[in-house]
């Protein structure tokens, strides 16, 4: 079944949407945004 | 249509997650992620093993949308997350090949691009490969700085 242009762009929000949420993720690991400034 | 949506999609999560204080060096990973997937996607069309398919703006347009847009982005975001843990890192690879893998098979049931002798494995196979070795050149570019300065301290 062929996807529709609509379908196309939910379902490849999702995948952005779930790299989005890693990215999250990885940042809290290691820092990249959310640095505590007391710490400086 | 499809092309576009992968297009401005891409620069959305770049704008969201971009971190500007390494762009100096996280551009690079944009540009070797550009430079790869350019080679990788000719070699696809050269040897007839899948096309991109000539609807809405056309070939030309769709590679030039792909290539500026989830290629590049992804790269620089590859980049900048790069983490000298190595399972983290392992982690980063495996997230963003199958994020590129799930966009991939999306723009094939969507009928954007066809494979002729091509298969859903290889892909996968050749996304790890790419990532693999971007996470090494990576490594290099964005904490050779930082290695340099641990082993100057006397941490080997």
């Amino acid at each position: 079944m062929k996807l529709s242009i609509y379908e196309f762009a939910f379902l490849l929000l999702l995948v952005g949407g779930a790299l989005g949420v890693w990215l999250v993720v990885v940042d809290r690991i290691e820092g990249h945004f959310f640095k505590d400034s007391s710490r400086e | 249509m499809h092309w576009l949506t992968f297009f401005i999609y891409s620069w959305i999560i770049f704008f969201l997650f971009v971190d500007w204080s390494k762009i100096n060096r996280s551009v690079y990973g944009g540009l070797l992620a550009l430079w790869l997937g350019a080679l990788v996607d000719w070699a696809g069309h050269y040897l007839n093993l899948y096309n991109f398919n000539h609807t809405g703006f056309g070939s030309l347009v769709n590679s030039v949308l792909y290539v500026a847009g989830p290629l590049f982005t992804m790269g620089v975001l590859f980049f900048q997350y790069v983490s000298l843990n190595r399972r983290l890192q392992m982690a980063n690879v495996a997230v963003f090949s199958l994020a590129y893998f799930a966009a991939e098979l999306l723009i094939i049931r969507a009928g954007a691009a066809r494979y002729i002798h091509w298969h859903y494995l290889a892909s996968l196979g050749v996304d790890l490969i790419v990532f693999t070795a971007l996470s090494y050149a990576g490594e290099i570019i964005m904490y050779r700085k930082a290695k340099v300065q641990v082993r100057e301290s006397g941490g080997q």
